[in-house]
């Protein structure tokens, strides 16, 4: 499957990268949603688009910490303009730890990211930290985000190929 | 992964319990956000219940162990030893007030605690051993709390004892006999002698003792647990108790050797351990048998009454050819599920193996996120899948 999933990213970065708006003009933008900070809420549509803001897609994940970094360069790498991670209120983890796992692994991969000049700005990873009643908050966070990401000039990524070595075997 | 959302999240939340239960964990939501409004998140106290009642806990093992070296419990002098330790005894009225106030403090964080972990859904599925051991913490600290109340060996300690050996004889309507032999056994007697405190006495510190025993068993599914919270909720909460018990003494009452008051309106309850002396005042010993038996009967098997529970489903799944033993996994799980078995590498120069611990994994997922080799995985939300689904959605 590693063979098929590499052809799906090259290919991917072979389409030129100039279609970084959604169709309602404003930036691609990428969510990882902890299932259990804001999950059980009716604030996401089933296919990920959060409500009324059709540029945002979101993914639902067991849990913050579950976020591998390399999923973030991925999804820079096929013209998002931002991404963002929604975990529970940090200390409130309903694993416990993962926020602030997934907050210092975030902090050393952007600053990476940044310095290799891949990213223009270290704000286009947002993290948010939300408990699984604030809808209000959510809404407001992610407007916030799309205005200052609509701000910065477009971003254009291209990978490096191969990007790692291909894993020895697979699930 | 439609699969897994459809299967295993978390219930949906429609019915009239549901609803209350969402409008207890927004106003819970709520208190924590209006405090880390005033101070750090880090400090919140309401992020370090169970820390405070340890705080606690660690406060009324060395005051009773003062308490012990003045107490005499047989009944003829122990309130004169307990009157002695109080007014005799240099600062010894403070230590008996922290001891008391401290055992408050205790159960009231205890509850609170509790009443947490069960409306933000951290009660069931892999933190049914959590749960159970804290149910278990919950009834032992009950028990002595009780017993505590009973050495003192005043007017208030006759009633409460009255009324557990009533409630002890109703038993008898279920088993015959039963009620009878344990009020004997706890009496020592058919009526309390001077045997009788020296029992009272092992039930204080028996189960106090216990409550080691199942500190562990409630910390053994954790690899980093709050044990302790940071310093400044930990000076807080010993500078709350010894302001209260600075400012209130511990209330004086005639001896048991003496007879009843008249007036028994005058004699205080602490509410916190001894409500169901007050429910006696206006209920049958049995119904206050039923209502301690329901409560604690329904705490125990609340785990596994809801429907729906993560476990044994999406437990992570090493790949022994991509494992480096490097640990990071290991390191990263809070739930202690991931060990690194020595030699049981394929490769021979790698050594370690991650191995993976189904009773405790919580199937969160923050080992996938910690491995850079992608050796690990959880089986229902493929890590491929994940990155094939991220560029699916932006085309």
């Amino acid at each position: 499957m590693s063979a098929v999933n590499e052809k799906i990213v090259t290919e991917n970065i072979a389409i030129p990268a100039a279609i970084n708006l959604a169709p309602n003009g404003k930036p691609k933008i990428i969510g990882f949603v902890c299932e259990w900070s804001l999950g059980r809420n009716d604030d996401i549509h089933e296919d990920g688009t959060v409500k009324g803001m059709d540029h945002i897609k979101t993914l639902k994940i067991p849990c913050s910490g579950f976020v591998k970094t390399e999923w973030v360069t991925v999804a820079f790498e096929n013209g998002a303009q931002g991404v963002f991670v929604l975990g529970c209120p940090l200390g409130d983890c309903h694993f416990n730890e993962g926020n602030f796992i997934i907050n210092e692994r975030l902090e050393q991969h952007v600053g990476r990211l940044t310095n290799r000049k891949i990213l223009d700005d270290k704000g286009r990873v947002a993290e948010l930290y939300l408990g699984a009643t604030e809808n209000g908050e959510f809404f407001g966070q992610l407007e916030d985000f799309t205005k200052y990401i609509a701000e910065l000039p477009p971003l254009v990524v291209q990978a490096k190929k191969p990007r790692a070595a291909a894993p020895k075997k697979e699930a | 992964m439609a699969g897994y959302t459809a299967d295993q999240a978390p219930t949906s939340r429609s019915g009239p319990f549901d609803r209350l239960a969402d409008g207890i964990h927004r106003g819970i939501v709520s208190v924590d956000k209006a405090i880390n409004k005033v101070i750090p998140e880090e400090f919140n106290p309401f992020y370090y219940l169970g820390g405070i009642t340890n705080v606690l806990w660690v406060l009324l093992v060395p005051t009773g162990i003062f308490l012990w070296f003045y107490y005499k419990p047989t009944t003829s002098e122990a309130f004169a030893s307990v009157d002695y330790l109080t007014n005799g005894v240099f600062f010894g009225n403070v230590i008996r007030a922290i001891h008391r106030y401290a055992g408050d403090g205790m159960i009231i964080m205890a509850v609170l605690h509790m009443v947490r972990n069960l409306f933000t859904d951290r009660y069931r599925g892999f933190r049914d051993v959590p749960w159970v051991s804290g149910v278990f913490l919950l009834l032992l600290t009950g028990v002595v709390g009780l017993t505590g109340y009973l050495l003192v060996w005043d007017q208030r300690a006759l009633v409460v004892t009255d009324a557990i050996v009533k409630v002890l004889l109703s038993l008898d309507l279920i088993i015959g006999g039963l009620g009878t032999f344990l009020a004997r056994a706890l009496l020592a007697g058919d009526s309390p002698n001077n045997l009788t405190l020296a029992r009272m006495f092992f039930l204080h510190v028996g189960p106090a003792v216990l409550i080691f025993f199942f500190l562990w068993v409630h910390y053994l599914r954790l690899h980093r647990p709050k044990i302790w919270p940071p310093a400044f909720v930990t000076l807080l909460t010993i500078g709350a108790v010894l302001l209260v018990a600075g400012l209130l003494p511990v209330e004086q009452s005639l001896p048991a050797t003496q007879p009843m008051m008249a007036d028994q309106a005058n004699i205080f309850y602490d509410v916190f351990y001894l409500w169901p002396v007050l429910l006696l005042q206006s209920a049958s010993p049995a119904v206050v048998l039923g209502v301690l038996a329901l409560i604690f009967g329904a705490l125990f098997v609340l785990p596994w009454l809801p429907q729906k529970t993560h476990r044994y489903v999406n437990v992570a799944a090493v790949i022994p050819e991509n494992c480096t033993g490097c640990q990071l996994c290991a390191i990263d799980c809070p739930f202690d599920a991931i060990v690194m078995v020595a030699g049981a590498n394929p490769d021979p120069k790698r050594n370690e193996l991650a191995v993976v611990n189904d009773d405790k994994c919580a199937e969160c997922g923050i080992c996938v996120g910690a491995c850079p080799f992608h050796a690990i995985n959880l089986p229902l939300m493929d890590e491929y899948a994940v990155r094939d689904k991220v560029v699916a959605l932006l085309q």
